[in-house]
């Protein structure tokens, strides 16, 4: 990540170097991704070099990574039907044309659950969704997504990540109500503003065409509870700030030296351990002060 | 006459995107409710919804017609995921009705 920031900052040609790449995980690669188009976009040369040599590259292939950032590069194997322990990157449009981007996220969630664990399959569907959404809603620019299990550990892992505005320019564009509170707020305040319950850089905005907008601030808030109480691991990084969470562990936070373009989530979990989806819903409703008051039954036949 | 709304015929098993749901409110659900059609939200085939569709599509019409909701909208064939969904935006909804009060 501080690599990124940097090579962000300069402005000039870059040059990736893949000699040193055995494997790929999620989110570091669909945020290069991101950054090479970003990039390409600015008009910046871009050099690959050792790519061919490196021992991912037929990994990087089958994820699609070479023909998402331009590179047209032959194939020395076949493609087989899609495996269950990966999927390739997909991109998340900022507008959602059909129900393209639910087929994605529906994919990538039976990749890291596997088979029968609902469980496992509606906590990645819910969290890739909603961290999809804060994609949609505040980069003003297209991310990218990508799901992988790695059997040997159980873990299921999954990227999203755009070079868009990032957190703290999304409060300040949309004159958030936090940010007008405090408008030296750090790339830290924001992600902690971020993870608040009912903050959001949207919600106090004039009422559009069909109302309200739909978000409440409460997304994100709810992935951090559900992947804390399935033993889980969240990172989020936007401007010069990183926060991980390991599991119910106090928050490592992490400042770089130099701010990257966008916001990156990854998200890792081991899938045999996830409880009840609806224990975890109940859970994180809990901690929102959702909770019933004993007439809801009333609303259902 | 009581209108029957099948969710999953338009936005699928998994119901995620909330400027969907909050257009299908505004176009097809509004106007039932604005002309005093009692109706039920089907949920059968819908197995997961993220909190933006829940809101887009429950939580603003419970905030703006809190009476009507109470009196004309129900719910069915909702799983134990779906249901605690529904019912966290019912809460939202109250929650913003009591603010707009």
């Amino acid at each position: 990540m501080e690599k990124a920031g940097e090579l962000d900052a300069s402005g000039g040609p870059v040059t990736l170097d893949f000699g040193a790449v055995q494997f790929w995980i999620p989110a570091p690669i669909v945020y290069l991704c991101a950054l090479i188009l970003r990039w390409h976009e600015a008009g910046r040369s871009i050099f690959f070099i050792n790519h061919t040599e490196c021992k991912a590259f037929s990994y990087l292939q089958r994820i699609d990574f070479f023909a998402r950032v331009g590179l047209d590069l032959p194939e020395s194997f076949t493609r087989h039907q899609r495996g269950s322990d990966f999927v390739e990157i997909a991109e998340v449009p900022t507008v959602t044309c059909g129900q393209a981007v639910d087929q994605v996220t529906q994919r990538m969630a039976a990749c890291l659950a596997g088979d029968n664990n609902d469980d496992a399959r509606q906590m990645a569907e819910f969290s890739l969704g909603e961290i999809i959404a804060n994609v949609q809603q505040h980069s003003c620019i297209s991310g990218f997504c990508c799901a992988q299990y790695f059997a040997k550990h159980d873990w299921a892992r999954l990227g999203v990540a755009d070079a868009g505005l990032g957190m703290l320019r999304s409060f300040e564009m949309n004159k958030a109500p936090v940010y007008l509170e405090n408008p030296y707020m750090s790339h830290r305040d924001a992600l902690e503003q971020a993870l608040r319950p009912w903050v959001s850089s949207k919600k106090h905005l004039a009422h559009g065409a069909y109302g309200r907008p739909s978000n409440r601030g409460i997304g994100l808030n709810m992935v951090h509870h559900m992947i804390s109480g399935s033993c889980g691991q969240l990172f989020i990084a936007t401007g010069n700030s990183m926060v991980e969470f390991h599991g119910e562990k106090l928050p490592k936070w992490t400042t770089f030296r130099y701010p990257i373009p966008g916001t990156v989530v990854s998200i890792l979990f081991p899938r045999a351990n996830v409880p009840a989806y609806y224990g975890l819903l109940s859970d994180a409703h809990a901690a929102l002060n959702l909770t019933v008051d004993g007439d809801e039954d009333r609303f259902f036949v | 006459m009581t209108e029957s709304i099948k969710i999953a015929e338009t936005f699928g098993a998994f119901a995620s995107n909330g400027e969907q749901a909050n257009v299908f409110r505004f176009a097809t659900i509004e106007p039932l409710l604005n002309q005093g059609v009692p109706f039920v939200m089907d949920f059968e085939g819908v197995t997961n919804m993220t909190s933006s569709f829940a809101n887009g599509l429950i939580a603003t019409l419970v905030a703006h017609s809190p009476e009507k909701f109470s009196e004309l909208v129900r719910f069915k064939e909702c799983s134990p995921a779906v249901k605690q969904m529904v019912i966290g935006a019912i809460e939202t909804g109250r929650r913003e009705a009591r603010e707009l009060a």
